[in-house]
């Protein structure tokens, strides 16, 4: 037995201990998801730098040989371990472990046959032979065989897989779990970048520094654990904790790959598909669910990052809406590309919405039709009988249930839809020519105004309306006789917002009626009057402002909107209101005339055009409010 | 009198009668009480339609449709509880009122329509696309105005004919112009039938 002492010899005992230590620290945690590779890892590479020891040690070929031939079981072995490290690191599966760990062992078993039984084929090594080394130290010098290649390019491709997975997440997730990943990849990539250099031939050395390289390995995976607290904050802790989130919400999650392919899937999601989970993994959603089809390649055309459409599938014999939320992931420069599928029954909430609608049309369709032949007939009998009182109360009261249509219309248009957001609107202009069309309307009230030359706040286009509103409101519940109604509006800015104040001597609001407001909940016995309230406070709320209600002195109330105070000019004719007022249009119609006179220069058809359009316009809204079908008619 | 002849279809019998019942006093009337039956009543001598958009069978679209298809040389309003939307913009009708119409309104659409027939077709296009603005205008929402390309479009069409009937009016005479042009507000008392002229 032939000896020498080396101090590299020293170095590579050394390195294998520090890999007992890990592998026992690891072992120490063996529950948690990913220790177990990392503890076999561990110690296949104390086998590594412990055998390389005794290569080093001894001065004689067969000495050096029975040293060597056990370190190719570790090296053969690593690569496939480090695959299942990364598979279980990354929580994602990776091609290679579909099959088991089976299939990936084919290869370094042969190997482990191939260098074994070396000396009858020369397949791992064509030559080997003890050298004395320039530093004095008998070393082995190698010529590969062929099969050493094979295995060579082998681990490479499975180390180029881990590694990717590795490199994906690094890219893909943040903070604490990109520094685990970092560290572990300069672990793995020590030993393999220093093998290269010494199997390419890049720098001449006298002994392989590959296990030299486990040195880093074993500090950086001590980092990972200690520093970076690697087996307590797993990804995977994480990846646990949405699970358990995942299958608590009410809505179906399924996250696809690139392919479409169902790659995750939550409880609800299940539930909804009524599939179980393995049965859903691994099939693309635009077949399981044909109706999806479309949705899903739509998104993907589409250059949104999100969107958001409805489906109606037949569950169980009943049909069933669900909102389809689709968000394209793409993160780490493409590294990972898929989409995640949200599903939210709303059955309950479409046929609400159903509802509304039928609703909806009988209150404004069906209900003009009918107002329609009441009028008409009601117009006949004053023909005939000019001095039935009857009638005009008929006629007063019709236009009342037509106006509450009317409401219903400004309300939808007003908010109805989801196309109205808050935009900068000059409300000084706005109160004028909503004070006006009351004007036009009720030449027996005088409004007072006190406004300031400008005011711009934010709010969607039809505030006009709630401020016509607050008016009538103001007007027509007032008791007082006809010279006592006072009425006054008044518009100041503060350094946030616009404040409009309109206060009368009517009743007042009952307390009851502002409680219902405040509470958004309205029942048959108590609910406010009309809808006009509703209509100021929809308004307002969506313009994000708020309307206060107070008790004026000594009588009648206040009603205050505030709306939050826009920096910006308005573009374009923002303030519109919805021109479903007839005596609004007429006002407007004035208005028009007026501005045509001034505008001769601009051309006879404009003339035309203009009053047409406001003959027309005058027609459209329906034109049959109280003093259309007033005595004057 | 009796020589100008409206037809109003409405699937509402009440409906219609009591419209009938307020024009008979100025206007020989027909009336319908479907699409189908309109068109049975169409002929040469139908001067102005009032006709109801929603109804079984066939609709007052396609009645409306038809009409514009077999070249009768009537003006239609549309005269209906349905709301203006983008898909007037299609439709060849010379005026669009929403319901409930009064005795007034009546007439009034009535003699506006009967001003129309009596413009070239210039002019006929003019007032019918200015209608189906001004029916949008009280149906949209200014942002939902702004982003509908239709309804640029529109804008864009009814200027350019602007531009073409003022160069065309440019060569009339003060008194001619005035004459067509400054219509008066309407006084229904006053003008029976402008047709007739």
């Amino acid at each position: 037995m032939a000896w020498q002492q080396t101090p590299y010899t020293l170095g590579y005992v050394a390195v294998a201990v520090a890999m007992c230590v890990i592998a026992a620290l690891a072992y120490r945690s063996r529950e948690r998801p990913g220790a177990k590779p990392l503890i076999l890892m561990a110690v296949l590479t104390a086998l590594w730098s412990g055998a390389s020891a005794g290569v080093m040690a001894r001065t004689t070929l067969a000495g050096k040989q029975a040293f060597v031939y056990p370190t190719y079981f570790s090296i053969a072995m690593i690569p496939v371990v480090l695959v299942y490290f990364a598979r279980e690191y990354t929580s994602h599966e990776l091609s290679l472990t579909r099959y088991g760990p089976g299939p990936l062992l084919v290869i370094p078993a042969i190997t482990q046959v191939v260098v074994w039984t070396n000396q009858w084929h020369g397949l791992m090594w064509t030559r080997m032979e003890t050298v004395p080394s320039g530093t004095g130290f008998v070393t082995l010098e190698v010529a590969w065989g062929p099969w050493f290649w094979v295995h060579a390019v082998y681990s490479y491709v499975l180390v180029a897989v881990a590694t990717y997975a590795l490199l994906r997440m690094v890219f893909v997730t943040e903070d604490v779990y990109r520094w685990q990943a970092v560290t572990i990849l300069a672990g793995v990539f020590a030993p393999w970048v220093s093998n290269a250099v010494y199997i390419g031939g890049l720098v001449d050395l006298p002994f392989d520094p590959t296990p030299i390289a486990f040195s880093v390995t074993a500090v950086m995976f001590f980092l990972a654990i200690y520093r970076h607290q690697l087996l307590d904050l797993m990804p995977i802790a994480r990846e646990v904790a949405r699970d358990e989130m995942m299958d608590n919400l009410a809505e179906g999650v399924f996250v696809l790959d690139d392919e479409g392919r169902i790659v995750d899937v939550n409880e609800r999601g299940e539930t909804i598909l009524d599939t179980a989970e393995h049965d859903l993994l691994g099939k693309e959603l635009g077949r399981v669910v044909p109706e999806f089809a479309t949705v899903l390649v739509a998104e993907e055309q589409d250059d949104d990052t999100e969107s958001q459409t409805e489906v109606a599938l037949r569950r169980n014999g009943t049909l069933r809406h669900y909102d389809v939320h689709v968000t394209e992931l793409h993160r780490g420069g493409g590294l990972l590309t898929g989409q995640l599928v949200s599903i939210r029954d709303v059955t309950e909430r479409r046929q609400r919405e159903q509802r509304l609608d039928v609703l909806n049309r009988a209150l404004r369709h069906d209900l003009r039709n009918e107002a329609n032949v009441i009028l008409g007939y009601a117009e006949l009998g004053m023909k005939n009988n000019p001095d039935a009182e009857w009638v005009q109360e008929i006629q007063d009261h019709v236009a009342g249930m037509i106006d509450l249509s009317t409401k219903a219309r400004q309300i939808e248009q007003a908010i109805g839809n989801g196309d109205v957001s808050p935009r900068p609107v000059e409300m000084v202009s706005t109160v004028e020519s909503a004070v006006e069309d009351i004007d036009a309307d009720r030449p027996d009230v005088e409004i007072d105004t006190d406004l300031p030359d400008t005011a711009n706040a934010r709010a969607i286009e039809f505030v006009g309306a709630a401020i016509t509103n607050a008016l009538e409101n103001a007007i027509e519940h007032n008791d007082n006789p006809d010279p006592l109604v006072e009425v006054s509006v008044a518009l100041q800015t503060t350094d946030e917002d616009v404040l409009v104040e309109i206060s009368d001597n009517g009743p007042g609001i009952h307390p009851d009626e502002r409680e219902v407001l405040l509470r958004g909940r309205e029942t048959q016995l108590e609910h406010v009057s009309g809808l006009g309230l509703w209509i100021i406070n929809w308004i307002v709320t969506e313009s994000g402002g708020e309307v206060r209600f107070a008790e004026n002195d000594p009588r009648g109330s206040i009603i205050t909107i505030r709306l939050p105070r826009a920096d910006e000019e308005p573009t374009g004719n923002a303030a519109v209101e919805p021109s479903t007022d007839d005596d609004e249009t007429a006002g407007a119609d004035e208005d028009e005339t007026d501005t045509t006179d001034e505008a001769t220069a601009e051309g006879v058809a404009t003339d035309a055009d203009v009053q047409s359009a406001g003959e027309s316009t005058g027609d459209l809204s329906s034109p049959v409010e109280g003093s259309e079908f007033g005595p004057s008619s | 009198l009796g020589e100008t002849t409206i037809l109003i279809v409405d699937d509402e019998p009440a409906v219609t009668d009591v419209y009938a019942a307020h024009l008979e006093d100025e206007y020989d009337v027909r009336t319908a009480y479907g699409g189908s039956e309109a068109v049975e009543q169409l002929d040469e001598d139908v001067d102005a339609v009032l006709l109801d958009r929603r109804m079984p069978g066939m609709s007052g679209d396609e009645v409306l449709e038809h009409i514009r298809e077999e070249e009768y040389e009537c003006r239609v309003a549309m005269v209906t509880a349905v709301d203006p939307d983008f898909d007037i913009l299609g439709m060849g009708f010379d005026d669009y009122v929403v319901k409930p119409v009064s005795r007034d309104d009546l007439y009034e659409t009535v003699d506006r329509l009967l001003t129309y027939s009596t413009y070239d077709e210039t002019f006929q296009q003019y007032f019918s696309l200015v209608s189906k603005r001004a029916a949008l205008q009280t149906s949209k929402s200014q942002s939902a105005l702004e982003t509908s390309e239709e309804y640029q479009e529109l804008t864009e069409r009814i200027d350019d004919l602007e531009a073409e009937l003022d160069e065309t009016l440019m060569d009339l005479e003060e008194e001619d112009f005035g004459a067509m042009f400054r219509m008066p507000e309407p006084d229904f008392d006053a003008i029976d039938s402008p047709s007739q002229s």
